[in-house]
This record gives C-alpha cells, structure tokens and sequence, in this order.
C-alpha cells in the first residue's frame, strides 16, 4: 500500500536541524498530531498529491452532513423549538437512524 | 416518547462512544481505502435556531451571522457512518471551542485510541482525523 502520509524523519532547512516535520494544518483546527489537514501551499509533487488526496477523503464528512440533511429536512430548516436539549434529542435520533439506514442498505 | 425510545433501544448498537473496538474497526476499515491508521473525517456544522431566547443571541449569534445556531460536530468514516455526534454548542464558538468541549478528544487525549500502525515500514501509534480548514 502506498500512502503519501509519511510525515517522519528528519531533514534539514537552512541549516538547522528539524526531526519533525511540520504537520500543516489549515484554517483553524489546531496544530494536534491527532489532526491531519490540507498543506496549505504545497510545494513538491508528494506534497501536491497529499493534499489532493486528503481533500478527496475528507470530503465524506460534508457528503455525511448533505445525506444527514436531505433524508430529514427538519435539520435544514430552521428548529422551531425553544428548548435546546430537545433539540440535541432530535439531532441523536437522526443520526442514529441514518446509521441504520447505511448499515442496512447494503 | 419516541425520541426517548430510539435512544435507549439504539443508542449502545449505533452511536457508542469511541473505545479500542471502534477504533480497531475503523483502522481496519480505512487501510481497505489506503488510509492506514485513519478514524474518519470531522466536521462543524451549524442548525439555525429561530425560537432562541432574546436573552441568549449574543451566545449563539455571531456578528457576522443573520440567525441564531447552534453548533454540531460530527465524525464520520468512510462508508459516511456518523460514528461521533456531540450538539449543544452556542453558534459563536468557532471550531477550536467546540474541539475544546469535545468528548470525543478528551477520549483521544486519555489514550482509548491508542493503536499501532504502520506507513511506509514506520510505526506509529495515534491514529488521526482528516480536518478541514
């Protein structure tokens, strides 16, 4: 298998001696070695091909949210309930009902 | 009611919180698709609240949004199962707020997901979320 995620090792920039590589995460989320983001401005083809690749997988995230929202539009429109709690219920059950419908359908 | 009924029948079988058993699926999972060592994606997303009290729009409004929100954060895998959901945010955090009050990363940060794996004849033992900007 090959994965452009190797990330390791040491290397050498201006004379200095790093054994980290940066792991450059993009926007906000922080710098956490549980986090892998996009390189913001990559410069080599491995980088070029990381960041094009780890764009394609996490694109399931917002492909989760538009299935999550399409199947019950009542988390598209906006809540009409003044208490909060219920309104975590409603997100649970959703998704716990989506869940079934993707461990089911195949 | 029914919302009460959904969560306690299945709550435990399709929305369990992260342990060594999720996390050996999902590795497993993902090495299938080329991503060794990968629990999923994670994401905010935030759900409009138009009954929000007059009293609590400068939590849940930020300056540059029309509508009160709140907040969610989800985490999916491949096969787009949302295997991590946690609500009830006010809409003005940003991310990092919400990665803050996470359970999901207090789990990560105690070490339940520690897993060894290898990329490229290295080992590595945390396995990681794809994040956006």
């Amino acid at each position: 298998m090959n994965c452009e995620i190797e990330f390791c090792g040491a290397f050498v920039c201006a004379h200095v001696h790093f054994t980290i590589f940066p792991t450059q995460v993009d926007g906000i989320y922080p710098n956490w070695s549980c986090f892998m983001g996009p390189i913001s401005k990559p410069v080599s083809a491995r980088e070029k091909h990381y960041t094009v690749m780890q764009a394609a997988r996490r694109k399931d995230i917002e492909r989760a949210f538009g299935a999550l929202k399409i199947k019950f539009n009542i988390l598209n429109v906006p809540s009409l309930t003044p208490d909060v709690t219920l309104m975590n219920r409603i997100l649970r059950v959703c998704t716990i009902l989506h869940n079934m419908v993707r461990f089911h359908a195949c | 009611m029914y919302f009460q009924i959904v969560l306690d029948e299945f709550e435990n079988e399709y929305l369990p919180p992260i342990d060594k058993e999720l996390t050996l699926k999902l590795c497993e999972m993902h090495e299938q698709v080329g991503w060794p060592g990968l629990l999923g994606s994670l994401d905010c997303s935030h759900w409009v609240w138009s009954r929000c009290p007059k009293s609590l729009h400068g939590e849940y409004q930020k300056g540059t949004q029309e509508h009160p929100t709140v907040v969610y954060e989800c985490a999916c895998d491949a096969d787009l199962r949302i295997w991590h959901c946690n609500f009830a945010l006010p809409g003005a955090c940003n991310d990092i707020n919400v990665l803050d009050a996470s359970p999901l990363l207090d789990s990560i940060g105690l070490g339940d997901t520690l897993l060894k794996f290898r990329v490229e004849g290295n080992v590595y033992q945390q396995p990681y979320l794809l994040v956006s900007a």
